[in-house]
């Protein structure tokens, strides 16, 4: 036996996934049945009420987008899980949830689309709809995990990321890491970072509640806690005013939102490379197409090509310099992803906006099959045969 | 007890002035909501004030509480949600008609079917005000607005009805000529513990009034007056004469469970009763080194007959037996029935990309599997067929055992649901590497208590079972 509490264990994604949150501190979940994400409602229906959370089954996603925001602004760690569908639900409250800074967490399984499409199957078809899926412009961070250990720690990087600047923040992972089991060994408790909101130092009558700190977060005084205050969808002021007319109090209010997240991009940014330093041809993969993608990578190594990974783990914001770092001199980058090339369009512009030339050459499915390691090798194998 | 009333404590007056028009009805609806609040004697930072989108929506933005206002139709979605969370905030939402029975209807129906102690206070002016006076589904029958040039040949949704209906346990109706019985009705909704309705009638000079021939808005306010009629009045009166009434008092109380106090008894229990979960998968050191360095095996059948269950089991005994593991499952959307896979990866090393390539193992459970996979297994491997549901063998490469494995389950265990581990035990035999022990530690986990030793007997009988089919193959 080991002295700290680690615990070996078979997990399924989404079992890591109500791991994570737990171990992360979630106190409300609000979800709807949809699979491939259900299995996290489920598990969540019977072990929050075990140590006093709330869990409650809503009417449809646009009430568990409301429920988590709410809680969250009278002080919980609010999430939700669900597919395709319920997230286009999920929009409308999304947004208000980041206009008026309210921490939470959105677990989007991804399956096959669009529409009904594939209940069953993984796709990777709402890496846009994570960006860009609610109207108007604010910020969003999105994490992707590769593996079921991977699930866990994204979900308390989740938590402590929405919670650190107070921004809902979306755990992107597909039906094939939900479903997948792996053996898993998760940390003892006393290992695991937890971040929780800052609260105000001021007294309520000095409180504004939009008034930033320094890094552009402003500190949060849950409601019941003596700070009365209103908050609003409305463009508002750091008193929390709806100012309506006035583009100088809309500008610095959007401008704010998205800066928290830009200047501390840097805690923000999570990516992974292997064998880069020469690369030629770079492998650009995240979410479950790492794993095929990082096999193909070691098959092309060992037949003498010098290919690379690069993957990034936070999907929104792009990593454009980590990642035009990693491309270094290679002449062309291979994404292969399951949709029709929503994120390759992101690389590309990354590889434009970084001054590099680097051709990039997309390997899509549509299907909702996996994409075997084999047709990413043939890939590489082509695009070296062709050189630059 | 009015008189005693502060209004100025409980308003924001920053926000001032309002935004609404002259002879709205809304900041009536507003103060007789104080006035109620400052009854009950609450203190404002355990008041929280929730409202949607509308003209309606800026309320909480003018008193001086806990004040949100959320999306259109949503609030009662988030005042779950803060409710839950914060049981001691007295909970109160001022939407409008639209807002709440409209884009918010399912929302309001959930609220009551709930009972959630929430109180509801709807202003209802008939009209969608704020963006200039279209028909909602208040909107009397034939009146006119701004999207119905030819008058709105549809009827009017009865709020209070439906509230009752879905099982709100306190709903009210006023108007807001009646500011005195409007104040005590909305007391009567935040003195009930449950979902409280209080349904005000105001008028809308600007967006309805003026459409409607209300030429001022104190017209409005005598058209409310004189077609309200008590509760108790209209007790007497046929629906003809209840036509372009408007029927003020309470409506419905009734006694029913509370959600968040229901909530609170269940998550007490659940307390009380909660097992440790997740022990580690302890290492059984005597089962170890028994594989070699990777295998892939592939559970198939259809759903219903626990192959996911079982290879979740195996994967547990195989880390028991010190090595790494992946479990893959491919089941269609039917709950039963469908082609199911189970799959395992077991090596000693990383498992860099968990796809099954060429199995080593296979067990077929119907035709359909053994039709589509046996071909695909190496050529080394060890396949197992359910004889039950296989009848024709497809020709493979592979060493090929039959068994009525279900059959046996049915016949002999007394339970078809036990093939499942039954198969595991004869699995571990054949292939002789997986550990039976390990198997029965896991089974033992996994299993109900009901079943478990129905399940443990299965295993062994499966290893015997196993014995036999390698003996006769010698």
């Amino acid at each position: 036996m080991t002295e700290k509490k680690e615990r070996v264990c078979l997990l399924q994604g989404n079992e890591a996934c109500v791991e994570g949150a737990l171990a992360a501190g979630v106190d409300l979940f609000a979800g709807y049945p949809i699979t491939p994400a259900t299995e996290i409602a489920e598990l969540l229906s019977q072990r929050l009420p075990e140590r006093g959370g709330s869990f409650v089954q809503m009417e449809d996603e646009l009430a568990c987008m409301a429920a988590i925001t709410g809680a969250s602004l009278v002080g919980a760690k609010a999430m939700t899980a669900t597919s395709g569908p319920g997230f286009s639900l999920m929009q409308e409250n999304l947004g208000f949830a980041a206009m008026v800074e309210a921490p939470c967490v959105i677990v989007l399984v991804q399956r096959g689309g669009p529409s009904t499409g594939l209940a069953t199957l993984p796709a990777q078809a709402d890496v846009m709809q994570a960006r860009w899926g609610t109207h108007g412009d604010h910020p969003v961070i999105a994490l992707s995990p590769a593996s079921v250990r991977e699930t866990f720690d994204l979900t308390i990087a989740a938590f402590n990321y929405a919670e650190k600047y107070r921004v809902p923040v979306i755990l992107l992972t597909d039906a094939s890491i939900a479903h997948l089991r792996e053996k898993t060994i998760l940390p003892a408790p006393e290992d695991i970072q937890i971040v929780n909101r800052k609260k105000p130092q001021v007294s309520p009558e000095e409180y504004q509640p939009y008034a930033p700190d320094a890094d552009g977060v402003p500190p949060m005084a849950s409601f019941s806690e003596g700070y009365r205050y209103y908050v609003t969808g409305c463009v508002h002021n750091e008193k929390g005013s709806p100012v309506l007319m006035d583009p100088e109090v809309a500008s610095r209010l959007l401008t704010r939102l998205e800066d928290k997240i830009k200047r501390n991009r840097q805690d923000i940014i999570r990516y992974d490379t292997s064998h880069v330093d020469d690369a030629e041809i770079l492998v650009f993969a995240y979410g479950s197409i790492t794993r095929p993608a990082k096999e193909a990578v070691l098959k092309a190594r060992q037949e003498g090509i010098k290919a690379g990974l690069f993957r990034p783990i936070t999907i929104w914001p792009f990593p454009d310099e980590e990642f035009v770092q990693a491309l270094g001199q290679a002449h062309t980058v291979i994404v292969p992803e399951m949709n029709s090339g929503q994120y390759a369009g992101e690389v590309a512009r990354a590889v434009c906006d970084g001054g590099k030339q680097a051709r990039v050459v997309r390997l899509l499915e549509m299907g909702s099959r996996l994409i075997h390691s084999d047709e990413i090798t043939a890939k590489v194998r082509e695009v070296a045969r062709h050189g630059k | 007890m009015a008189n005693d009333l502060r209004l100025e404590e409980y308003l924001r007056e920053r926000e001032f002035p309002t935004m609404w028009c002259a002879g709205c009805g809304h900041g009536v609806t507003v103060k007789g909501t104080i006035r109620a609040i400052a009854k009950m004697g609450w203190d404002k930072d355990d008041v929280l004030a929730v409202a949607g989108i509308g003209c309606s929506a800026r309320a909480p933005a003018y008193c001086d509480f806990n004040s949100i206002q959320t999306t259109h139709g949503r609030a009662i979605a988030f005042a779950t949600g803060m409710k839950m969370h914060r049981p001691n905030l007295h909970t109160v939402l001022l939407l409008g008609d639209g807002d709440c029975i409209a884009i918010g209807g399912n929302h309001f129906i959930h609220g009551a079917k709930r009972n959630i102690d929430l109180t509801v206070v709807v202003m209802n002016n008939s009209i969608y005000g704020m963006t200039g006076g279209q028909i909602s589904p208040t909107t009397p029958h034939m009146c006119n607005s701004s999207t119905t040039p030819f008058g709105n040949f549809e009827e009017q949704i009865n709020l209070c009805d439906i509230a009752i209906a879905a099982g709100a346990t306190y709903v009210a109706r006023t108007t807001a000529y009646h500011v005195n019985q409007m104040a005590a009705l909305i007391e009567g909704g935040l003195r009930n513990k449950g979902f409280s309705v209080i349904e005000v009638v105001e008028p809308c000079p600007t967006g309805f009034g003026r459409k409607n021939e209300f030429k001022t808005p104190v017209a409005m306010y005598e058209w409310l007056r004189d077609a309200a009629i008590s509760v108790d009045k209209a007790r007497d009166l046929s629906p003809q004469e209840l036509k372009n009434k408007i029927v003020t008092g309470v409506l419905h109380q009734s006694s029913r469970p509370e959600f968040i106090t229901e909530y609170a008894k269940m998550s007490k229990k659940a307390q009380e009763r909660a097992k440790s979960t997740g022990a580690s998968l302890e290492l059984m050191p005597e089962e170890m080194g028994k594989f070699p360095g990777y295998s892939e095996v592939r559970l198939s059948g259809s759903g219903g007959q626990g192959l996911v269950l079982a290879g979740i089991m195996l994967s547990e005994a195989t880390i028991k037996q010190g090595k790494n593991a992946a479990h893959l499952q491919s089941i269609g959307p039917e709950a039963r029935g469908g082609t199911s896979r189970s799959e395992v990866i077991i090596s000693d090393g990383e498992i860099i990309n968990p796809k099954i390539t060429a199995p080593h193992v296979l067990l077929a459970m119907t035709q359909e599997a053994a039709d589509k996979y046996c071909s695909g297994v190496k050529p080394e491997g060890i396949i197992l067929l359910d004889s039950t549901f296989v009848k024709e063998v497809p020709t493979a490469a592979a060493k090929t055992y039959q068994y009525p494995v279900t059959e046996f389950a049915r016949d002999t265990l007394g339970n078809p649901l036990v093939a499942n581990v039954l198969a595991l035990g004869i699995l571990a035999r054949l292939t002789g590497k997986l550990s039976v022990n390990a198997l029965e530690d896991v089974v033992r986990k996994r299993v109900p208590q009901r079943v478990r030793e129905l399940n443990i007997k299965a295993l062994w009988a499966g290893y015997e079972i196993g014995k036999d089919l390698v003996q006769t193959d010698a």
